[in-house]
């Protein structure tokens, strides 16, 4: 379903990157090469799944996520590790937190929700 | 981090009829005030019920849809209100694909669009003059209010999805103010 609809993992570097944190909240996942990978919640009203952004593959860290901004300055504001498909320890959230960071976005103001 | 296997659980879960299911929600104490079993037993309803209305099994997929529903009530007290959005959003958009594909019905627990207009109403804590005014120089607001503004417009993305469903706006004038908001908030 998500081939159909044109979607495919984006990082912050990408130029999509903008319009996809302004259309809403965002799923994320950190890869075995420590990359940040996003893609949408929803597109056309249809929930978009973690397995999307990995391709099946194992993750280091993944969950939802609330950026707001543009052009290289990004607030988050929100960051969860609630992903039905893989289910990530709190830890995990912490580590997220740090890759976060290191790619440029402001993470001083960030409400974390530990599912556990 | 990889597939649990609690994920096969909650698929066995979810093998059974959806009678079963409904009983067993509302057992005391519960198997899903473990929030992550229950969040997963949620997650993989929708997908059911997602499967279901894909193979026009319409009356099977609104029984599912009725356990999907009554489970996301049952959740709802035991989580923080920050994840209440994303649940409650999940439900909305549920009901909405549901209502585009079998069509609205008035007072019905599942196909009415009054339930979320009134959800809309009850959960956005700002006036429309309150927010016009913030989302002018919004990057200038205390985080607070970008907070705000923002779980304004996560909540307007379930809107739009509604006001695609022929005649809704005409039945709901009233969201078309909140709807030109949406791209100007943060």
């Amino acid at each position: 379903m998500a081939r159909d609809l044109g979607i495919v993992p984006i990082s912050i570097n990408d130029r999509q990157f903008d319009t996809l944190i302004s259309e809403g909240r965002v799923k994320w996942a950190v890869n075995l090469n420590r990359k940040l990978l996003f893609i949408p919640e929803f597109v056309n009203g249809q929930e978009i799944y973690h397995t999307v952004l990995s391709q099946g593959e194992p993750i280091l860290a993944a969950g939802l996520a609330d950026i707001v901004g543009n052009n290289g300055e990004y607030l988050l504001l929100w960051l969860s590790n609630y992903s039905g498909h893989y289910q990530p320890t709190a830890t995990s959230l912490e580590f997220a937190k740090t890759v976060f960071q290191e790619m440029g976005i402001n993470i001083s103001y960030a409400d974390l929700e530990i599912i556990n | 981090m990889v597939q649990t296997t609690s994920k096969n659980i909650v698929e066995t879960w979810l093998h059974q009829d959806a009678a079963t299911l409904l009983k067993w929600i509302d057992v005391e104490p519960s198997p899903i005030d473990d929030l992550i079993f229950g969040l997963s037993v949620l997650d993989g309803l929708i997908i059911k019920v997602d499967h279901l209305l894909s193979q026009e099994e319409n009356q099977l997929c609104l029984q599912w849809a009725t356990v999907t529903i009554k489970l996301y009530d049952r959740l709802l007290p035991h989580i923080s209100s920050t994840l209440q959005i994303t649940v409650a959003t999940k439900i909305m958009m549920l009901r909405i694909r549901l209502m585009k594909a079998l069509g609205v019905q008035s007072h019905s627990s599942i196909l009415d669009p009054e339930t979320i207009v009134q959800w809309f109403q009850k959960t956005c804590n700002l006036s429309l003059a309150e927010t016009e005014a913030m989302a002018q120089e919004w990057k200038n607001q205390p985080v607070e209010k970008i907070r705000q503004l923002r779980q304004l417009k996560n909540q307007l993305q379930i809107l739009v999805q509604l006001s695609q469903i022929p005649h809704i706006l005409s039945s709901y004038p009233e969201l078309m103010p909140w709807l030109n908001l949406k791209s100007q908030l943060p």
